[in-house]
C-alpha cells in the first residue's frame, strides 16, 4: 500500500490522470443505473435490489448480440427497448402486487429477483468472467504513462447522450410530466386523470432500460459475470443516499465521485478489494448521512 | 399515593357525573326528535328570496363559526342518537321534490365500498344543474365513499350514477374526466409542490387533446385570478393555504367540467381564507354554473353555502333537506355542528 | 407465564418429536438438527424485523463471526502452537483433543461466540439505529458483505482457503446426536426466553417502536436502549448456533460462515412465511420451510439455486401476511420543513395557553424545535427552569413535556389497553424496569383513564380499527397516562365531527383542572381556541404578531387582517 501510495503521488503523479479517467468512465455508468433506481423509488417506493443484475443482464444481450456481429449503436437500440419489455412483464407479474407494501417486501421480493436472473444467467452463459472487445484503437499520453482507449470515450459519449435524452424527455414529454407528477403526488395524478398504474410499469420498464444500457457499456469498459450485479446493485443505493431522489445533476456527481474513489481504492489498496470498495463507500456514505441528520435532530429513513 | 388515589377518586366521580349528565340531556332530545321527525316540505321557495336569506347567513357563519362548546356527548351517545334518526330516512320522492328542476346527476340505490367492504347502502342522491349539495356526518359515514363513487374510485356493487340523463356508473376516473365533464378536488396539499404553477395547471389539462387547448384554458385561469398570475413561474410548494387552495380548485377547471366534486375545502385552512375558498365556490356556482357536490367536516359553514344538505350516518342518509333548514335544526345541531 | 391447552399440546408435540425424532429416524438427525437451527434463526431474527420493525439483512453476520471466534477459541486453549500455526499448516496438522478438551473447548467456543456476536451487534447499534427502513435493511445487508470481505483478508484465520475446525473425539452417530442435542436445547431457551421477553414491557416497547418509533420516542420511550437489546439477543444466539454449525460443518470458509443467499435470507423468508411479528410464526415457517427444502433439494439439480430464488419471490410477493395472518402497514413519516421564527413567549404554570397563525406561520416549527424535533439557530428554550434547546425528543419526554401529533399517531396494530400501557412515563427508568412484567395497578389506571376519555368499551380493540375521533380520543388518554408536566398539542381537534369537539375540549378542561397539566394547544377553530384558552398569541410569518386574551385577540385589526378575515 505504502508503494502504491509513494508511486501516485511522489514518483509518477502523471498516473493519477489515469485513475481519474478511468474513475469519470465508470462514474458515468454507475450514474445511469442509480438514476434507473432513484427513478423507481421516487415515483413507486419501490427499492430495487435486482438493480445490478439488470445492468449485467443487458451486458450478456450485448455480448451475445456483439458475437453476431451488431454494430454498438445497433446494439444499443436493440437491448434497450428488449430491457423495457422485460422489466414490464417484471412489472405485471410481481411488483405490481408489492407495490402498496411495506417497503421490506420490495427489498426482499427485488433480492428474490436478483437471485433468480444470477442463477439463470449463470446456467445460460457460465461463471466465466467475459467482455467484448471492439477492437478499437488504444491512444497514450504522457510516453505511455495514461492510455485511453477510444471504446472507453465512446461509451462515455453514449452516457452523456443518453442522460441527456433522460433529461429531455422528464421535462417534455407527456409521460415525463406524467412520472413527475405522480413522484409528487400520486393522489392528485390520480383525480386528473392520469392511469397510475401505467405510469408505474413504464417508469419500472424504462429503468430496466436504463439498466440495459449501462450494461451494455459496462461489458465493453469492464468485464461482466453473472453474479457481478450486487456490486452494481450497492453501488446505485450509494449514490442514491448521498445524492437523493429524482435530483440527476446531483446523481451523475455522486456517479462521477463513487467512481473516482473506487480507482483511487484499487490503486492504492490493490484489487483484492473490488467487493468491499462498493460496499465501504455505502457504508460511509450512510454514516456520513447519518451524522449530518443527528446534526438536524432528524434520523436517515 | 394518598393523593394520587384522592385524584382518582374524583377523576371517577366526574367520569360518572358526566355521563349521567350527558344520558339525561341524550334523552330528552331523544324525545324532541321522535315527536318532530324532520319532515321536507315540497321546496318551491322562490329563488331571490332565497339568494337573500343566503347572503344574511352568510355573514352569520364565518372561518370555523362561533358558538358554545357546551354539548358533551360520547362518540358512542352521537351514533346511536343518529342511529335512531337514520330510521326516520327521506325517500327518494322526497329527494326528488327538494332539488330545482330536472336532475342533473342523480345516484339510484347504489351500493360501494372499497375492496370486498360494502360503505354505501342504498344510497341516493338527486342533484338539479346548478345546484351545490353538502354532505355532513361523523367520520368514517362514508362522505367522501361518495364523492369517490361519483369519480370511479370505488367498487360499485349495485346501483347506477346519472348525470343529464347518462349513464356513467361504469367509467374510469380518466373517462369521467374527459367525457363526463366531473372533475374531482382533493383535500389538503394536492398540488405538485415542485412544478410551477403553471405546470401545474397543465397537469390539469393532461387528458386533453391538443396541448393547446390546456394552455388556453390555463391562460384564462390567470386572467380570472392574478394573484395566480404573479406567481406563474413559482414552484407550487410555495404558495401560502389558501393560494394553494385557490391552485388546486382551478386546476381542476382546467378540464371545464360541470360538476365539480370538492372534498374538505376548508380543512386546515386558516379562519380567513376558509371564507376565501368558499366565496370562489359561490362564484362558480352561480357565475359559471357549475354543480358542486362537496363533503365538509366544518359543518357549519358547509351547510350555509350549499342549496342542500344530506347527513350520512353509516352509509345511509339520516335526513337531508334545504342547508339552511338544516343549520336550523336542533337535532343536526346537537349532533353534528356542536350545538 | 400462562399457557393455553392448545400451546400446552403444541409444546408436548414439538418436545416428543425432538426427542423421538432421532431415535425413530437415525438416518435425518442431521437434518432435524439444521431444522431446530432454522427455528431458532427464524424466532431470533422475528425479534429485531418481525416485533422490532427493524428488518436486518446481515444477521448472518454474527453466525459467521461465531464461527470464526469458537475456531480460535477452540484452538488457541487446547493447540499448543497456536492459531497462526495452525491455519498456516493448512489444514495438515490435525492435533488430538481428548474428550475432555474438545468439549472444554467447545463449551468455551460457543460462549465465547455469543458474546462476541453481543458486543459486535453493540458495537453496529452505535452506527446503524441512526438508520430507519430501507437504509437499515440495505446497510446490514452491507455490513454482512463487509464483514465476510474483511474476514478473508486476514491470514491469521486462515484467509480465503478457510479453516478445519478440530476433529470430533468420537465415532459418527455420538457426533450427529451430540450436536443435535445441542442444536436442540439452544433453541429451546431461546424461544423460551422470546416467549417470556414478549411477555414484559420489553414487548411492548419494542412493538411500539415498530409501529410509531417517532410516536414511541414523543412519549419518552428509551428507545435507543431497546433497540439495543433488541439486537443483542438475536446476536448472542446467533453466535452461538454459529460455534455449533461451525463444529458440525468441520471446516469454515467465508462461504460456510457467511452464506448471506441462503441462510441469511432463508431465515428472513421463513420468518414472514410464517408470519412476522408472532412468537410462533417463525417457528411455523421454518418447519414449513425446511420440510419442503429437505424433501425437493435432491432432484431439482443444477436447477436448485433457480428453484430457490423462484421460492423466495413467490414467498413474499404472493404470501407476505405469513400464515400467521399478520398485516404489516406501512409507517408514517414526514420531512422537515425549515421557517425561520423569532418568537419570545411563555406558558404559565397550570395554564391551557393557545397558538394561533396562519399555515406555515411557523406555528408547527416552534412546537418542533420546543419538543426537539427541530435544531434551533440560536435562542433559549426552557422548560421547568431547565435549559432543553439542546436535548433530543427523548429526553425532552422524560422531562415530563409531551406533544401530540396532528396527524394521529398510535400504535395502530396493538389494543387499546396495551398502547396505553406502553405510554407510562419513563421518567424514574431504573435499568431493569425494562424487563418488568406489565403490572396489575398500570393496567388500572390504563382503564380508568380510558373511562375518562370514554373508550372504556373499546378497551379490547386494535386501535388502528378506531373511528378517527376515537383514536385522537386515545392518543389523548396515552398522553395523561405519561403523568406530563406540560402537553403540547398540534391540531387536537381538525377533522372531528364538532360534537365530539366538545366532548375532547371537556376532557382538555378537566385534565387542566383536576390533574393540574399545564396545556399548549395549536388550533384553527376558533369556536375551539376562544372556548378553552386563557391567552392566546397569534404568529405570523415567524414572529409573534399579538398576544393576548381570546376577546382581546378577537378584536385585534391585526389579527383580524393577518388570520381571522374581515368581518
Amino acid at each position: 500500500m505504502w508503494d502504491n501510495l509513494q508511486l501516485l503521488f511522489v514518483w509518477a503523479p502523471i498516473i493519477n490522470v489515469q485513475v481519474i479517467l478511468d474513475g469519470i468512465f465508470v462514474g458515468a455508468v454507475f450514474a445511469l443505473s442509480a438514476y434507473g433506481l432513484a427513478l423507481v423509488w421516487g415515483v413507486m417506493n419501490i427499492k430495487n435490489l435486482a438493480q445490478g443484475d439488470f445492468v449485467i443482464m443487458g451486458g450478456y444481450m450485448a455480448l451475445a448480440l456483439h458475437q453476431l456481429h451488431v454494430p454498438l449503436v445497433l446494439i444499443l437500440l436493440i437491448v434497450m427497448p428488449v430491457m423495457f419489455m422485460f422489466g414490464w412483464i417484471v412489472y405485471v407479474l410481481m411488483i405490481r402486487r408489492i407495490i402498496d407494501q411495506d417497503m421490506f417486501v420490495s427489498l426482499l421480493a427485488t433480492f428474490g429477483l436478483s437471485l433468480l436472473l444470477q442463477q439463470v444467467m449463470n446456467l445460460i452463459f457460465g461463471p466465466e468472467v467475459q467482455t467484448i472487445d471492439m477492437e478499437l484503437p488504444v491512444y497514450d499520453a504522457f510516453d505511455n504513462m495514461v492510455t485511453v482507449p477510444s471504446s472507453k470515450l465512446i461509451t462515455l459519449i453514449l452516457a452523456g447522450v443518453i442522460a441527456t435524452g433522460v433529461i429531455i424527455f422528464m421535462k417534455r414529454s407527456r409521460a415525463g410530466q406524467a412520472i413527475r407528477a405522480t413522484a409528487q403526488d400520486p393522489r392528485a395524478a390520480r383525480v386528473l386523470g392520469i392511469d397510475i398504474d401505467r405510469v408505474y410499469a413504464f417508469t419500472f420498464a424504462f429503468n430496466a432500460a436504463l439498466c440495459g444500457a449501462a450494461g451494455v457499456l459496462v461489458s465493453i469498459i469492464w468485464v461482466i459475470q453473472p453474479f457481478y450485479g450486487i456490486t452494481y446493485s450497492v453501488r446505485s443505493f450509494a449514490i442514491v443516499t448521498a445524492a437523493g431522489l429524482g435530483n440527476l445533476p446531483a446523481v451523475i456527481g455522486a456517479g462521477f465521485g463513487i467512481g473516482l474513489f473506487e480507482k483511487y481504492t484499487g490503486a492504492i489498496l490493490g484489487t483484492a478489494y473490488e467487493v468491499a470498495a462498493p460496499v465501504s463507500i455505502l457504508l460511509l456514505v450512510l454514516i456520513w448521512r447519518q451524522i449530518q441528520m443527528r446534526r438536524n435532530r432528524q434520523v436517515v429513513r | 399515593m394518598a393523593e394520587d388515589e384522592k385524584a382518582k377518586a374524583a377523576k371517577k366521580k366526574a367520569a360518572k357525573k358526566a355521563a349521567k349528565k350527558a344520558a339525561k340531556k341524550s334523552a330528552a332530545k331523544k324525545a324532541t326528535a321522535k315527536t318532530a321527525p324532520v319532515k321536507k316540505a315540497p321546496a318551491k321557495k322562490a329563488s331571490a328570496k332565497k339568494a337573500v336569506k343566503k347572503a344574511a347567513k352568510k355573514g352569520a357563519v364565518s372561518g370555523y363559526g362561533g358558538g358554545s362548546v357546551d354539548v358533551v356527548m360520547s362518540v358512542d351517545q352521537v351514533a346511536k342518537e343518529a342511529a335512531s334518526i337514520a330510521a326516520n330516512a327521506p325517500t327518494v320522492a322526497e329527494l326528488d321534490a327538494m332539488i330545482t328542476g330536472e336532475a342533473f346527476l342523480s345516484i339510484n340505490n347504489l351500493r360501494a365500498g372499497y375492496g370486498k367492504m360494502e360503505i354505501l347502502h342504498e344510497f341516493s342522491l338527486r342533484i338539479g344543474k346548478g345546484q351545490s349539495l353538502c354532505l355532513i356526518g361523523p367520520n368514517g359515514a362514508g362522505k367522501s365513499t361518495v364523492l369517490h363513487s361519483i369519480f370511479g374510485f370505488t367498487n360499485i356493487f349495485s346501483g347506477s350514477i346519472v348525470i343529464d340523463g347518462k349513464d356513467v356508473t361504469t367509467l374510469t376516473p380518466s373517462q369521467k374526466l374527459a367525457e363526463a365533464g366531473i372533475a374531482y378536488i382533493l383535500q389538503d396539499k394536492s398540488v405538485f409542490p415542485q412544478m410551477t404553477v403553471e405546470e401545474n395547471l397543465l397537469m390539469g389539462g393532461f387528458l386533453k387533446n391538443k396541448p393547446a387547448e390546456a394552455k388556453a384554458a390555463a391562460e384564462e385561469v390567470f386572467s380570472k385570478y392574478s394573484r395566480l398570475a404573479d406567481r406563474r413561474d413559482k414552484p407550487a410548494g410555495v404558495l401560502s393555504g389558501g393560494e394553494r387552495r385557490l391552485l388546486e380548485i382551478s386546476r381542476a377547471l382546467v378540464m371545464q367540467p360541470q360538476v365539480l366534486l370538492v372534498d374538505e375545502p376548508s380543512i386546515g385552512l386558516e379562519p380567513r381564507f376558509i371564507d376565501m375558498v368558499f366565496e370562489i365556490l359561490d362564484d362558480l356556482q352561480r357565475k359559471d354554473g357549475k354543480t358542486i357536490i362537496m363533503v365538509e367536516q366544518n359543518a357549519k359553514k358547509g351547510l350555509a353555502f350549499a342549496d342542500l344538505g344530506y347527513v350520512l350516518v353509516s352509509g345511509e342518509t339520516a335526513i337531508a333537506g334545504d342547508g339552511d333548514e338544516l343549520l336550523d335544526n336542533p337535532d343536526v345541531g346537537r349532533l353534528f355542528l356542536g350545538g | 407465564m400462562t399457557m393455553t391447552r392448545d400451546t400446552k399440546v403444541t409444546y408436548g408435540l414439538l418436545a416428543l418429536f425432538g426427542i423421538f425424532g432421532p431415535i425413530l429416524f437415525p438416518d435425518y438427525t442431521l437434518s432435524i438438527a439444521y431444522l431446530w437451527m432454522m427455528v431458532l434463526m427464524a424466532s431470533t431474527w422475528d425479534t429485531l424485523g418481525g416485533q422490532m420493525g427493524y428488518n436486518s439483512l446481515g444477521n448472518i453476520t454474527f453466525f459467521g463471526v461465531g464461527m470464526y471466534v469458537s475456531a480460535i477459541v477452540q484452538i488457541t486453549f487446547f493447540y499448543e502452537g497456536g492459531v497462526g500455526e495452525y491455519t498456516s499448516a493448512m489444514g495438515s496438522i490435525k492435533p488430538e483433543f481428548t474428550q475432555a478438551e474438545y468439549f472444554w473447548g467447545l463449551g468455551l467456543g460457543i460462549l465465547a461466540a455469543g458474546v462476541v456476536g453481543l458486543v459486535l451487534s453493540v458495537i453496529f447499534s452505535s452506527f446503524m439505529f441512526g438508520l430507519r427502513g430501507p437504509y437499515f435493511a440495505i446497510g446490514s445487508l452491507g455490513l454482512a458483505i463487509a464483514v465476510a470481505e474483511v474476514t478473508i483478508t486476514i491470514d491469521y484465520v486462515g484467509g480465503a482457503s478457510g479453516i478445519s475446525m478440530p476433529l470430533f473425539p468420537g465415532d459418527i452417530e455420538f457426533r450427529s446426536t451430540f450436536f443435535y442435542i445441542l442444536c436442540f436445547v439452544l433453541t429451546i431457551i431461546s424461544h423460551f426466553l422470546l416467549r417470556w421477553l414478549y411477555s414484559t414491557q420489553f414487548g411492548l416497547a419494542i412493538n411500539a417502536i415498530r409501529d410509531d418509533e417517532d410516536k414511541a420516542e414523543a412519549m419518552g420511550i428509551p428507545t435507543l436502549a431497546y433497540k439495543r437489546i433488541g439486537w443483542a439477543i438475536p446476536a448472542f444466539f446467533m453466535g452461538c448456533i454459529g460455534a455449533v454449525a461451525g463444529n458440525m460443518a468441520g471446516f469454515i470458509d467465508k462461504e460456510v460462515a457467511y452464506p448471506i443467499p441462503t441462510f441469511g435470507i432463508f431465515m428472513v423468508a421463513m420468518a414472514l412465511l410464517g408470519g412476522k411479528g408472532t412468537l410462533w410464526g417463525p417457528v411455523l415457517g421454518a418447519i414449513i420451510f425446511h420440510v419442503i427444502k429437505e424433501a425437493t433439494w435432491t432432484y431439482l439439480l443444477n436447477l436448485q439455486w433457480v428453484a430457490l430464488g423462484l421460492i423466495l419471490i413467490i414467498n413474499i410477493v404472493y404470501f407476505q401476511q405469513g400464515i400467521m395472518g399478520w398485516f404489516e402497514g406501512v409507517s408514517k413519516s414526514y420531512g422537515g420543513v425549515k421557517a425561520n421564527v423569532d418568537i419570545t413567549m411563555g406558558v404559565e404554570r397550570g395554564s391551557i395557553t393557545g397558538i394561533i397563525g396562519p399555515n406555515g406561520c411557523g406555528k408547527t416549527t416552534l412546537f418542533n424545535s420546543i419538543v426537539g424535533y427541530h435544531p434551533i439557530d440560536s435562542g433559549s428554550i426552557q422548560f421547568d427552569g431547565q435549559e432543553i434547546s439542546h436535548l433530543l425528543v427523548g429526553d425532552i419526554a422524560r422531562l415530563g413535556m409531551l406533544r401530540t401529533f396532528q396527524q394521529t399517531r398510535i400504535y395502530g396494530k396493538m389494543n387499546c389497553v396495551d398502547n396505553m400501557q406502553i405510554s407510562v412515563s419513563h421518567r424514574e427508568d431504573s435499568k431493569f424496569s425494562m424487563f418488568a412484567s406489565r403490572r396489575g395497578e398500570i393496567k388500572d389506571r390504563a382503564e380508568h383513564l380510558l373511562e375518562f376519555v370514554g373508550l372504556y368499551s373499546k378497551r379490547n380493540l386494535i386501535s388502528g380499527d378506531l373511528s378517527f375521533g376515537q383514536q385522537k380520543l386515545l392518543e389523548f388518554a396515552m398522553a395523561l397516562m405519561n403523568e406530563p408536566k406540560a402537553l403540547l398539542l398540534d391540531e387536537p381537534t381538525a377533522g372531528i365531527n364538532p360534537t365530539l369537539i366538545n366532548g375532547l375540549i371537556d376532557r382538555l378542561r378537566r385534565a387542566n383542572e383536576e390533574l393540574g397539566i399545564t396545556l399548549c394547544v395549536i388550533e384553527h377553530n376558533m369556536r375551539v381556541i376562544m372556548n378553552l384558552a386563557s391567552h392566546i398569541y397569534c404568529l405570523a410569518n415567524g414572529h409573534m404578531l399579538a398576544d393576548g386574551t381570546p376577546e382581546e385577540l378577537q378584536n385585534d385589526q391585526r389579527v383580524i387582517d393577518a388570520y381571522l378575515g374581515g368581518h
